[in-house]
């Protein structure tokens, strides 16, 4: 302590102190903003490196500076100083021949996350890319640039996954994702959990949080993002190739558009500002507050279309109960009616064969007991029927050539055929759906479908409660999908690590319907 | 399509090896040992000396006594329980590597009422306790080992909670042997490498259960 005024310490207590401080030549290491030279860091790459949303001429670069990524202030390790963050982007992963460098500033109240957007770049190739800051290398990425609007491509293969709870396993699937060597990797949501898990088996969770508080601030969100970042395979598999990254409601909280207990705007905002500072999105998704741009759409040559969509902000509240009336409302909507329009519009034009809707919950019908007069799930798409008549009417009345759902949520792997009316089991095939299971969130409770229920729902064609994730090969001709499952979560030994295709389906192009592989 | 693919598996994981031609000046790979740097303070006491104590609470082991007037290297700083000394009332602790522990900054001049040192963590060891310090724990850097302690015949044991920088944990030391007796531990973190760390009070059980823990704290091996 200093030695002087002991006598206004003594008389104004915590206020002179500070004003007795505040008067105090900084310390060369804090509050470095204004200071040549920020503080030594350790090695602040440890939460790996990340690009997504490629264009035909882009692709965003991700990092973020965290040393010490369990701190529970949520600025992992960093101290309150600007970092200047050189990137680069080579032709060759020895970084031999670079094409475009540059460099940045990390501050604080982005936590210091950098997210690059180089323009210029080829179209349907790929890049390595790197950063440096405060004298240390992060680890060398690779990434790609989608195809020029309008050119033939061959084939485009990608994976997708959801659901990571933390606490519930080793994320084996991201092994088997880097395994397969895919051209894009598509997130679907529930990326964090905002709470520690609650499951029942809790004996066979792996890991535990760090921080285990739930996330109700900025800075545990980000400290609950960090620790996610923390996992080598998950880092392998953002090191490997671009993803396109959406959230669903974890990322905030538990169905945080519901009727009983919706999230407050302040704790949206803190959940859409920790995602973003930690996702490879483009500066078109930095959040305002509580609002955030997550939807939008990524061409992939002639061969395929992604929507990428946010069925959580814009979404009715979620209703309760069985009685359809609400259910079936045409003024509920789960998309909201600009990114309706905004889909719609898009459908209009058919730039590509394949259009892949990447989003949160299930799209198709499951109604249990086959009765049109009760209705449930009203978290999914059941629960905004109108909506899903207005999407899928809208596919069918613009000629959308060959429409297919990806979903995640339900923590088990399905494939549907889509129609227009479910309760006719003779009602034309309009489109698919494939729902990847979890990475790691449990579904210990999830019993088979039975016989009954399938029977009532001739158009689900799957059902498998594993882990794992699902592998798309798409050509001209045929889109192939490759339901994926992992061994047991639960144990970490590579010896024991099985990871197997258990089902696959083909859809033919200008041929709607699932065929067994 | 027509694109060329490296071979990516090294890329995949971890230990990638950095290019050493072409783009970033390869000035890179800063030693952990540069973060770390000491300030001087001066023991000022009513004669007596000073106790050092294991973890930056008044409650927590006095592992031994520093000199007043003595001249001590405060290697980092941190927010404890708030101990009224000659110069005033404060919780900040100072953390001086050379005496194994913590000592109250209001024992020590500074020339500064605030931070004149970076948050503990440094890279050269540092300790927490819990529950009034009925449970503490170190983290030595230099090899790499924790070491929990149980000091309070509370029928709790001692145990540090660690996570590692490849995403998994926690890991436990504990201290089960009861009031009095410690552990010490290798923990497998690799030179410079992170951890994350909470002292607690609890029962080894299967699964362990944990009535207090500290707030958690990353330090880094040396």
């Amino acid at each position: 302590m200093g030695q002087v005024n002991r006598r206004s310490v003594l008389l104004g207590g915590l206020a002179a102190v500070t004003a007795a401080a505040a008067t105090t030549a900084l310390p060369s290491w804090a509050n470095a903003r204004t200071a040549v030279a920020a503080p030594a860091i350790h090695d602040p790459f440890q939460l790996g490196i990340a690009s997504g949303d490629p264009l035909p001429d882009s692709v965003v670069l991700w990092t973020r500076l965290a040393p010490a990524p369990l701190n529970a202030d949520g600025f992992g390790g960093m101290p309150d100083a600007t970092y200047a963050v050189d990137w680069e982007i080579a032709n060759d992963e020895a970084f031999s021949s670079i094409v475009q460098s540059g460099s940045v500033n990390a501050v604080r109240a982005s936590a210091h996350s950098v997210h690059i957007e180089p323009t210029g770049l080829e179209p349907a190739r790929e890049y390595f890319y790197r950063f440096k800051s405060a004298g240390y290398i992060s680890p060398v990425g690779r990434t790609r640039t989608a195809p020029a609007a309008g050119a033939a491509v061959n084939q485009l293969k990608y994976c997708f996954t959801s659901c990571q709870h933390w606490e519930e396993g080793w994320y084996h699937s991201y092994k088997g994702v880097v395994r397969d060597d895919p051209d894009l990797v598509l997130f679907l949501g529930d990326y964090i959990y905002e709470k520690p898990s609650g499951r029942k088996k809790a004996e066979l969770n792996p890991r535990r949080l760090a921080v285990p508080s739930d996330t109700t601030t900025l800075a545990l969100y980000r400290a609950r993002h960090g620790q996610h970042k923390t996992d080598v395979d998950l880092q392998g598999a953002h090191a490997l190739a671009p993803w396109l990254v959406v959230f669903d409601d974890h990322e905030v909280m538990n169905n945080w558009n519901s009727t009983t207990s919706p999230a407050s705007a302040a704790r949206k905002g803190y959940g859409f500002q920790a995602f973003y500072e930690h996702m490879p999105i483009r500066s078109t998704a930095k959040p305002i507050g509580s609002s955030i741009q997550l939807y939008r759409q990524f061409l992939w040559g002639n061969l395929a279309r992604f929507h990428m969509m946010d069925t959580r902000q814009f979404r009715s509240a979620q209703v309760t109960g069985t009685a359809c009336g609400p259910y079936r409302d045409t003024s509920r909507t789960i998309t909201g009616t600009a990114q309706e329009q905004w889909l719609l519009k898009a459908f209009d034009t058919h730039p590509a064969t394949w259009d892949f809707l990447g989003q949160q919950v299930f799209f198709a019908q499951r109604d249990g007991d086959g009765d049109s007069a009760t209705c449930e799930s009203p978290d999914s798409w059941d629960g905004y029927q109108a909506s899903r008549d207005r999407i899928t009417q809208g596919w069918i009345d613009r000629g959308v050539p060959n429409p297919v759902v990806l979903t995640g949520d339900v923590h088990r792997h399905w494939a549907a055929d889509l129609r227009k009316d479910y309760f006719d089991h003779s009602d034309p095939i309009v489109g698919s759906e494939l729902v990847t299971t979890s990475v790691t969130s449990n579904s210990d409770d999830a019993a088979p479908p039975s016989a009954a229920w399938l029977a009532n729902n001739p158009h689900i064609k799957y059902c498998k409660g594993e882990r794992g994730y699902v592998r798309v090969t798409a050509t001209p001709a045929q889109m192939l999908a490759d339901f994926v499952v992992v061994s047991d979560t639960s144990v970490n030994d590579p010896a024991k690590l099985v990871i197997k295709t258990d089902k696959s389906f083909v859809v033919g192009a200008g041929s709607k319907g699932l065929q067994a592989a | 399509m027509a694109m060329k693919r490296s071979k990516l598996r090294r890329l995949a994981g971890f230990g990638v090896v950095l290019a050493a031609i072409g783009g970033f000046a390869l000035t890179a790979g800063v030693p952990a040992s540069a973060v770390s740097s000491t300030v001087p303070g001066k023991v000022q006491t009513a004669g007596d000396p000073l106790n050092v104590r294991r973890a930056p609470n008044a409650a927590a082991t006095a592992v031994k006594t520093v000199a007043n007037g003595a001249t001590v290297a405060i290697e980092c700083q941190t927010t404890g329980s708030s101990v009224a000394g000659p110069l005033g009332t404060t919780t900040i602790w100072d953390y001086v590597p050379a005496l194994g522990g913590y000592v109250s900054d209001g024992y020590v001049q500074t020339g500064s009422d605030g931070r004149v040192a970076p948050d503990c963590g440094t890279g050269t060891g540092s300790a927490q306790c819990a529950a009034s310090c009925a449970a503490e724990g170190v983290f030595r850097s230099s090899d790499a080992h924790f070491v929990a302690y149980d000091t309070n015949a509370d029928g709790s044991s001692g145990v540090v909670q660690y996570w590692l920088s490849d995403g998994s944990g926690p890991y436990y030391v504990w201290a089960s042997g009861g009031n009095g007796t410690s552990v010490d531990k290798a923990a497998p973190v690799g030179k410079g490498k992170w951890v994350f760390y909470k002292v607690c009070t609890g029962h080894n059980t299967s699964p362990p259960t944990f009535a207090g823990c500290s707030a958690g704290l990353t330090d880094f091996a040396a």
